[in-house]
């Protein structure tokens, strides 16, 4: 017997066999080729990424030095308002005279030397300790001379010899404002603060999520009616907030979120073992799930090898024949109706905030752009997000930018601590799905309501 | 079009389906990215033939690197239930191959389906003649050794 078995043999008749071998690639070898062909390079997404976070690192940085050099006016003003005018700075320097229309003298605050409290030479050698905090001193009288100088020149020429001390601010801040200070650039006595404070703070949003679909009647498999057999599902997003204050009534928020959108896909049947054994297997032991779900949102890619799908209203779900032989499909029973899509985020928000209304609480308008990357997603079997996942979303953008918009309500509590109340709407301006993988576009949109607390600068 | 041949091809050189989709899409990707420099010289087929062969290869050189010596197998390992004459068809036969030790399956497919010469193996695989030589007779002796039992009912099935 064994003669006959020669090399050659074998050889011609494993060639015969296998030469001509065909078999269809499954679907999901289709769709990670697709996937793969249309991803635009992790080392091109990513940088625009994080060049986008160090453009609003830089933004914030530079803000906040310009808030220090020049720009904490009424901060400063509640510094000085509440001081004395008896109590002068502590510097020599002879303020710039001002004079009024009928030519007479108007002197503004006295800056005299108050030489025992910062002059070290006469208190013999000063430690570095009181080296340090004469300088801070003589850093502080210079600012607030200047700024008092400042202050007095947005008077009207009539006014300025009638003032001084205290009044001298709150009349500068009634000419600037044009009233009595309901706004920004309030009287120190208010409490407010002036623009150019920054306030940083934390949020949590319960989410509203769901989707617009454009094109759905040439998306691609375009007779199954989306529409019916998705629902929208309630996720969160939480974060940290910068709130920069650019004039007296535009506010500039920005930050990092984390943030959790998706969709339920319903009418989707999962079948198990009783005894919850794999129903397939490859031949080697390695297990590939033979099934992927079409949703409006991406292809889902099934992982869990315990699991069979059908699809009760449509046909959604793509089974590999090839793949499938061999599967043990005997006395299964049924699972859960319907699976969750969940998409993770990281999201920088660029947004400008007027304020329409402010007496205590404040009430603004806001509106502006987010960039979010995508950091991950999972599938789940049914409502429930706290089990393990089944499978991910393939041809998800990684990279999309939403218009946000809402109002904000700001609620002082104590102190420079606000509680802000904002419902929020977030519509991403790009598709969520990659181009290519479908030619209708769905754009995810959520509904939040942002509630927070920041604490001002 | 080409596509059930491809595959066809990458599940010989894998060892499971998981491996053989691999291979599939890194050969496609290559195949969409250089397109171009396809001249019209000779079949298209056997340019994304080539293509793909080329990237089993490749693969087996990645992997290669990243195998024990356990990971390789002996002779003696090899087990496969159920060979029935009834059982035996094309899957069949791809499975025998597909559980070759990966070295093997290799010089046997690049051999004995793809007609290469032991040197243009050798230069492929970044082996000897000798090794390629040696790695093929083992292939042989494992096909030989599981399909003993059964030889000639086997013979005939196929």
């Amino acid at each position: 017997m064994n003669k006959k078995v020669d090399q050659q043999y074998i050889d011609r008749k494993f060639r015969e066999k296998l030469e001509g071998l065909e078999a269809n690639p499954p679907v999901e070898a289709w769709l990670s080729i697709s996937e793969a062909i249309s991803k635009p390079s992790r080392t091109a997404a990513v940088p625009v990424f994080f060049r986008m976070v160090a453009a609003v690192a830089v933004l914030i940085v530079s803000l906040f030095s310009l808030n220090f050099l020049f720009l904490n006016r009424s901060g400063q003003n509640a510094e000085i308002a509440d001081w004395p005018v008896q109590q002068a700075p502590l510097i020599d320097l002879e303020p710039a005279p001002v004079t009024g229309p009928g030519g007479q003298r108007v002197e503004s605050p006295s800056v005299t030397d108050n030489a025992a409290a910062v002059n070290a030479s006469q208190i013999g050698q000063p430690s570095p300790a009181m080296a340090f905090f004469a300088d801070l001193n003589r850093m502080s009288a210079l600012r607030n001379a200047y700024l008092e100088r400042t202050a007095l020149s947005f008077l009207p020429f009539t006014q300025r010899g009638e003032i001084s001390g205290r009044d001298t601010f709150e009349a500068a801040n009634e000419a600037v404002s044009g009233n009595t200070g309901q706004l920004m650039l309030a009287s120190a006595t208010d409490g407010a603060r002036g623009y150019g404070n920054i306030s940083f703070g934390a949020h949590f949003s319960p989410q509203y999520n769901y989707r617009i679909l454009r094109g759905v009647s040439d998306m691609s498999f375009s007779d199954i009616p989306f529409q019916s057999l998705e629902e929208q599902i309630m996720t969160y997003t939480v974060g940290l907030n910068a709130f920069i204050e650019l004039s007296p009534r535009w506010t500039l928020q920005t930050g990092v979120s984390y943030m959790n959108m998706g969709q339920y896909v319903k009418d989707i049947m999962s079948y198990q073992h009783p005894l919850r054994l794999p129903l397939y297997n490859s031949g080697t032991g390695q297990v590939s799930h033979p099934q992927s779900i079409i949703t409006s949102q991406g292809n889902i890619r099934l992982a869990d090898p315990h699991l069979y799908f059908a699809d009760n209203q449509s046909y959604r779900v793509l089974t590999n024949r090839h793949a499938m032989e061999g599967a043990n499909l005997q006395s299964l029973t049924e699972s859960q109706e319907g699976v969750t899509q969940v998409f993770r985020f990281v999201e920088v928000p660029v947004v400008f905030r007027y304020t329409l209304f402010e007496r205590g609480v404040g009430l603004r308008l806001k509106g502006g752009l987010a960039a979010s990357y995508l950091l991950n997603n999972d599938v789940f079997l049914g409502h429930d997000m706290m089990q393990n996942p089944i499978g991910k979303t393939t041809g998800i953008r990684q990279f999309n930018f939403s218009a946000v918009g809402g109002f904000a309500m700001d609620i002082p509590l104590t102190g420079n601590l606000t509680f802000h109340l904002e419902p929020t709407g977030q519509l991403f301006i790009s598709p969520i799905v990659r181009e290519g993988v479908m030619t209708g576009h769905a754009y995810p949109y959520g509904f939040s309501l942002q509630t927070g607390i920041s604490y001002g600068f | 079009m080409y596509s059930r041949k491809m595959y066809g091809i990458c599940l010989r050189y894998a060892a499971s389906t998981d491996e053989a989709q691999d291979i599939l899409q890194e050969g496609f990707i290559r195949v969409f990215k250089h397109l171009s420099s396809y001249k019209g010289k000779g079949s298209l087929e056997g340019w994304i033939r080539r293509i793909f062969v080329n990237t089993a290869i490749e693969k087996y050189r990645e992997r290669i690197y990243h195998l024990s010596v356990d990971e390789v197998g002996n002779d003696g390992e090899f087990v496969h239930e159920n060979m029935g004459v009834e059982a035996l068809n094309v899957r069949d036969i791809l499975t025998v191959v597909q559980q070759l030790p990966v070295q093997y399956r290799m010089v046997f497919n690049l051999y004995a389906i793809e007609g290469y010469s032991h040197k243009e193996i050798a230069e492929a695989l970044d082996i000897s003649e000798s090794t390629a030589r040696s790695n093929l007779a083992r292939a042989r002796r494992i096909l030989k050794h599981k399909l003993n039992k059964e030889f000639e009912v086997i013979l005939q099935a196929i």
